[in-house]
């Protein structure tokens, strides 16, 4: 193979290393820098393979990615690839390339920029990624055995509640009456937040299948009415719908999406005072259905409304102190709502209330 | 899902011919890399080009963890081509890893294929007592890691945990856009699958023939592995390439034409 004109000094001395390959792999060139940087001399480097830079997993990635790329698009760009020095040690190295055709035929010519720190700092973001994963993984499972544990005597506890209250084994006197149905109301409320915290572990552990359907937007709203008419009730709040009927359809998961609502309805009731109106609104524009549940409760200041969708946060407000839950619903309805193309969004002035809602996509 | 095999595998047909020339592409690329084979064939030949699920232009979205976890998954993806477009008599030319997917492939679905074509095959690329793959495990370690490093600066790379392979269409449309290279965490999974894997007691259930072409010099599949896959492979021919590397098909399109053309002439004397 005929050996190259000498380099040109400017190359040879800049402040990066310089390969040029043939396509059989071939160093047909290397610059000082280079040489220096490896710890070799140039005539150690030039008419060898490239494979004797590379680590054994280098040569792989230069002949599975590298070579590919060069040869196809005939560039590459910020390639990571580690040579190897004289001493057998490896140097981090960022290579960009380009395919140059010359008489001899297609030449590879790389340019070679050590990036040892930069390396280090790099190798300690994906160990950190990978404890973090580790982490989440670890929670996941964790939250999701410890549910399962608490709901199996609960169970019990409720059965054993309502066997009493049907009287077979005997008549309770209005004051046991009482406290058993107490103890029945805690368990059903119990019950309802460990469902919680399944689905919540379930969704980032093994995710209940969606099946998306198109869906009529009148039958969701009036669903969601029916609903939560109930629950206003109890808590003496009003429940109006605004405008009174919907036309149009969505696609998603009906299930998912009374969920959904049902959560979003229930906060609003919680958090508006007594006697206050939570008003469900709905629009179609463009490709998006949006669907409104609007309180009239104290509003979430500026700086918490960003977090109100991580998991187990709770707005810091007297109101939401004196409110019950886990604060995993806003975090599971906005899985949801994601997972099926859409999304939840929320505005909020303080004194006058919030407005969450639900976008979905058009069906 | 049989209807949608066509696009979940970007599968791409041309050609003037009757015969089926099926082309698999190895672990890193996609179809592309077949550019510089596939016209010589053209004339003569019915001429498949594909993406496996997760590289090149396939539907990422079709990506299982666990159907992909081994390299059946990925033969079943060409099970499902040739079930799919219903091609018989097929000339199935593999590179590399695609060598050993497509004899998992052939030994499930034996009558439609008619020959192999091995573009440096190897059956285990671990060292193992007498058997010389080329790599320690320690080496496939450093080649993930060596992944993650270039995948460091992928919009998808460093976020949340919570993103989970099943469903991200906004990933799916942005890797679509770059060129030569999957989702990090599919090409991660394909590299362990690809360099962990030991196919060597499945050479002998191979019936259909096969030509084993071996490269001089290939970083990747050595000299002894062609012979060995020759060796146990009951109807194979051992070709010596001059080609150096592991693209043959890419460095030395002429030769490996040649070689392939030969075979099959052979073949058709016979």
């Amino acid at each position: 193979m005929p050996r190259l004109a000498p380099l040109d000094p400017i190359l040879d001395g800049a402040a990066c290393g310089y390969l040029s390959i043939d396509e059989t792999g071939t160093v047909r060139a290397a610059n000082t820098t280079l040489a220096e940087l490896i710890g070799r001399p140039r005539a150690q480097i030039e008419q060898h393979h490239i494979d004797t830079l590379l680590s054994p997993a280098g040569r792989i990635f230069y002949t599975t990615h590298l070579f590919p790329l060069l040869r196809l698009h005939r560039r590459a760009e910020e390639v990571y690839l580690p040579l190897r020095n004289a001493s057998d040690e490896e140097i981090p190295v960022l290579v960009n390339g380009v395919a140059r055709a010359a008489d001899e035929g297609t030449l590879h010519d790389l340019i070679v920029v050590p990036v040892r720190q930069r390396n280090e700092l790099e190798s300690e973001l994906i160990a950190a990624r990978e404890v973090a994963q580790q982490a989440a993984a670890a929670k996941d499972r964790f939250l999701s055995i410890v549910s399962h544990e608490l709901r199996t005597p609960l169970g019990a506890a409720r059965g054993y509640a309502e066997l009493l209250l049907r009287e077979r084994n005997g008549t309770l006197t209005d004051g046991q009456r009482q406290y058993v149905q107490r103890i029945l109301n805690a368990t059903v409320y119990q019950a309802s937040l460990i469902e919680d915290i399944l689905d919540y572990a379930g969704q980032h552990g093994q995710r209940r299948t969606l099946e998306i359907e198109t869906l009529e937007l009148e039958d969701v709203m009036e669903r969601a009415e029916t609903l939560l008419a109930v629950r206003a009730g109890e808590e003496q709040r009003a429940l109006r719908r605004e405008p009174r009927s919907a036309s149009g359809t969505l696609r998603g998961d009906p299930r998912a999406i009374q969920q959904i609502l049902l959560n979003l309805g229930t906060n609003a009731i919680k958090f508006s005072p007594p006697d206050a109106e939570v008003l469900l609104t709905s629009d179609v524009s463009g490709e998006v259905v949006r669907i409104g549940v609007r309180d009239t409760g104290t509003g979430i200041p500026d700086d918490q409304l960003d977090r109100i969708f991580e998991p187990f946060v709770r707005v810091d407000s007297s109101a939401a102190a004196s409110a019950k839950g886990l604060g995993l619903g806003l975090a599971i309805s906005r899985d949801l709502a994601r997972s099926m193309g859409g999304d939840i969004t929320v505005e909020s002035t303080l004194g006058e209330g919030s407005l969450f809602t639900l976008e979905l996509p058009v069906g | 899902m049989a209807t949608d095999v066509r696009q979940r595998n970007n599968v791409r047909v041309g050609g003037k011919g009757t015969q089926p020339m099926l082309f698999a592409h190895g672990f890193g690329c996609d179809q592309n890399m077949w550019r510089w084979m596939t016209p010589a064939f053209e004339d003569d030949y019915q001429i498949v080009l594909f993406d496996y699920v997760g590289s090149g232009k396939s539907d990422l979205s079709a990506y299982d963890r666990r159907r992909y976890a081994s390299l059946d998954g990925y033969a079943q993806d060409i099970v499902d081509i040739v079930r799919e477009l219903d091609l018989r008599d097929v000339i199935l030319v593999a590179h590399s890893v695609s060598s050993m997917i497509g004899i998992l492939a052939a030994i499930q679905e034996p009558d439609r294929f008619a020959q192999l074509i091995l573009i440096g095959p190897s059956p285990s690329y671990l060292n193992d007592a007498d058997y010389r793959g080329g790599f320690e495990r320690a080496d496939i370690e450093g080649l993930l890691d060596l992944m993650d490093k270039n995948y460091i600066g992928w919009a998808n790379f460093l976020t949340p945990v919570i993103m989970k392979n099943e469903d991200r269409p906004e990933l799916t449309r942005e890797l679509h856009e770059s060129f030569c290279s999957t989702d990090p965490v599919i090409a991660r999974q394909f590299a362990e699958v690809t360099f962990l894997s030991d196919n060597r007691s499945d050479l002998p259930r191979l019936t259909v023939p096969a030509l084993v072409l071996q490269c001089t010099e290939d970083a990747i599949a050595p000299q002894g592995v062609g012979e060995y896959v020759a060796d146990r492979v009951p109807n194979a021919t051992f070709r010596q390439l001059g080609a150096i590397g592991h693209c043959p098909h890419m460095s030395h399109p002429e030769e490996t034409i040649a070689a392939i053309r030969e075979h099959l002439a052979g073949v058709k004397a016979a």
